[in-house]
């Protein structure tokens, strides 16, 4: 009976728990910009010295906007987050080691917890190896590169170590929530942005490795249909193979199932007890305009919200409605002031609604929630 | 020679072929695990036949681990058997059951050549000036000494790998490690999903209620500027790669344990006339 009444505390204390809020930085202007507007921690990498600075296979630590661009910078980023409170983990989630890219992964390690990052994000058995011997004291958070997808995948990283796991991202929110309920370790998700079409760990597109011709001529056939260049969303004819030579379809992005928000489904997350809620972009803070950031506010704002009264659905569906009209209001004033200081030009910029909630780009939405279903992309059927 | 199936059909085409070992199970889809029943079933036709069993399975979540664990139960009575695992949550519970042999599957190996735009990206983005780093790019996660030592701790004995050429050489590697490599002929998966395109492609509602239309049905994906085609099966893309003799001789002599053909509407090979023809094929090649 006492156990009884201690799990079903700690349940509810798992529940009441407000997660926290883990934002994307690659420079010190994007890190002041994020805690601004309430992370409550950062992720950051850091490009990379010696051989593995040419090698990057997604974002990990090699050369790519996407990181931070010294170790200096790092110490200054961490020094100012530390002021405000925020924790910062530094990635080292390459899912991939060699003897060639060994030093330059020590370095990395060894520099990050000499500028005092407060924890390490690792996705492969060898840079987990790497760790160990260099014995560094750094809680060490288990990346999505590990494709954590069930309580004993969970288990096996807890005894490697790891005091944090960053869930799939496809698994559906009573996964996550089983997950959690029987998880002796944190476990974080993603939020926004970055929900890939495919997993991402077994995903050899390499879009950011593209030769420049090739993403040249897709930027080009992105245009025609208003999409991002990547081979998961580029469309694509279809043939049957049973029938060779049959076309099945034209022109359809058939692997596009990119999801974006979850803003709906943020109360649900709170109550499943998660700890931390990932926004993705790393490469987004290089394109400016704030996005980052904007994002952040507004999923601060729904939290503070959540945390401060139990709302109801229908109060939860308003405020989440007020806020998308409010990261509007927020990005068009960013965009213009970024004109501004660029001395002018132009940008397009398609409203939250239209962008996210029209297209049904919910991160947490059915497994089979087609996105190209729901929208008129010219899908035009030439033979069954 | 292994051929692989994921149903009982094929199954039966398998065991009357001339290859020498049978694999039964899904390598890529949580929702196509066979259920116990038919894993019995598949574990006996393969015995009656003669040949050699090996379990497959795939990526799973937890309501994909609670069908395995009675699965495993079953074969861990039937003596010493190989699984092929895609997921660090079934390797996890392998370690409960000793007649068990735990195989690294090929999600849990991570290739960078199965970039079907390797060559084109490596050119381009000038690594081959970096020195040695194009060489990281034909080897496996695996080839980091301390990363297989990491899971031959953990009681794998095989993995499984893909016929990509450049590769060879770093096989032999591994091979050199004590590590029996299993090579799957024609597919090298390119992504893989579990918002599965073929699903939605074909209006399945959900991952419960699927009708497994991708038993007998599989789709070539083709972008006229993008000059290359990806089949789709499953909830996987591929990328096929043909055995030319040339390939065949750069293998390494004494490295690979088994090549494994995969019985797949993309290869056409589905009944025992193909497989004896691929592997008449294949010896003539060696030859």
């Amino acid at each position: 009976m006492l156990s009884a009444i201690g799990e079903s505390n700690r349940t509810r204390s798992k529940r009441k728990r407000i997660p926290k809020i883990l934002a994307p930085v690659n420079s010190f202007e994007s890190t002041v910009k994020v805690i601004d507007a309430g992370a409550d921690e950062i992720y950051c990498g850091v490009a990379m010295t010696g051989k593995g600075k040419s090698f990057g296979l997604y974002r990990g630590p090699g050369a790519s906007p996407a990181q931070l661009p010294s170790y200096d910078e790092l110490g200054r980023v961490v020094q100012h987050a530390h002021i405000h409170g925020v924790k910062v983990v530094l990635v080292a989630n390459e899912p991939f080691m060699s003897d060639e890219l060994e030093e330059g992964m020590r370095n990395h390690i060894r520099l990050g917890a000499d500028k005092g990052v407060d924890a390490l994000m690792i996705g492969d058995m060898g840079v987990l190896s790497i760790v160990r011997d260099l014995g560094v004291n750094v809680p060490l958070y288990a990346s999505t590169y590990f494709v954590s997808m069930n309580c004993e995948a969970i288990d096996f990283l807890r005894k490697l170590g790891f005091s944090r796991v960053i869930l799939e991202r496809h698994l559906t929110l009573h996964e996550i929530s089983e997950i959690v309920k029987h998880s002796k370790v944190d476990i974080e998700v993603f939020c926004h942005y970055g929900g890939c079409s495919n997993i991402n760990a077994c995903c050899y597109f390499y879009h950011l490795r593209m030769p420049s011709k090739v993403k040249e001529e897709w930027r080009m056939m992105a245009s025609s249909v208003g999409r991002h260049t990547a081979p998961c969303t580029i469309p694509y004819d279809i043939y049957e193979i049973t029938n060779w030579g049959d076309k099945l379809l034209c022109n359809a992005p058939v692997m596009d199932a990119l999801t974006y928000c979850s803003l709906c489904h943020i109360q649900a997350l709170v109550q499943a007890g998660v700890v931390g809620l990932k926004i993705v972009g790393r490469l987004r803070q290089w394109h400016g305009y704030g996005g980052v950031a904007m994002d952040v506010r507004i999923y601060r704002k729904l939290l503070d919200r959540i945390a401060k009264d139990s709302a109801g659905p229908e109060k939860l569906r308003e405020t989440v409605s007020t806020l998308r009209k409010e990261y509007d209001q927020l990005m068009i004033e960013e965009c213009k002031r970024t004109l501004r200081a660029q001395g002018g030009g132009t940008v397009k910029y398609l409203p939250y609604y239209d962008f996210y909630c029209k297209p049904k780009r919910c991160i947490f939405s059915n497994l089979f929630n087609a996105p190209y279903k729901e929208q008129e992309l010219n899908l035009r059927e030439i033979r069954l | 020679m292994q051929t692989t199936s994921s149903d009982l059909e094929m199954l039966r085409e398998a065991v009357s072929s001339n290859c020498d070992k049978v694999r039964f199970g899904s390598e890529f889809c949580e929702w196509k695990i066979p259920s116990l029943a038919e894993l019995e079933k598949a574990f006996m036709l393969v015995k009656d036949g003669g040949k050699d069993f090996t379990y497959v399975t795939p990526r799973v979540s937890d309501s994909g681990i609670g069908k395995l664990v009675r699965q495993l139960d079953f074969l861990n009575g039937k003596g010493e058997i190989g699984v092929v695992m895609n997921d660090l949550g079934v390797l996890n519970i392998l370690g409960r059951y000793p007649n068990l042999i735990p195989h690294l599957g090929r999600q849990l190996v991570h290739v960078p050549a199965r970039c079907p735009w390797l060559k084109r990206s490596i050119r381009d983005t000038l690594l081959e000036k970096a020195g040695g780093i194009d060489e990281i790019y034909s080897q496996t996660s695996l080839n980091y000494p301390p990363t297989i030592k990491f899971f031959q701790d953990q009681g794998v004995r095989g993995v499984d790998l893909d016929w990509i050429p450049r590769c060879f050489p770093y096989y032999d590697l591994l091979a050199k490690a004590g590590i029996d490599l299993s090579v799957h002929l024609h597919l090298v998966p390119v992504t893989l999903t579990r918002k599965c395109h073929t699903a939605r492609l074909l209006g399945e509602d959900a991952p419960d209620t699927c009708s497994r239309p991708c038993t007998d049905r599989a789709f070539l994906l083709k972008n006229p500027r993008l000059g290359l085609g990806f089949f789709l099966h499953e909830n996987a893309v591929f990328r096929l790669i043909e055995p030319s003799k040339r390939d065949v001789a750069k293998l390494p002599r004494n490295g690979i344990s088994e090549f494994v053909i995969t019985m797949s509407p993309i290869t056409r090979i589905l009944n025992r006339e193909r497989i004896e023809e691929l592997v008449l094929q294949l010896r003539q090649l060696a030859s």
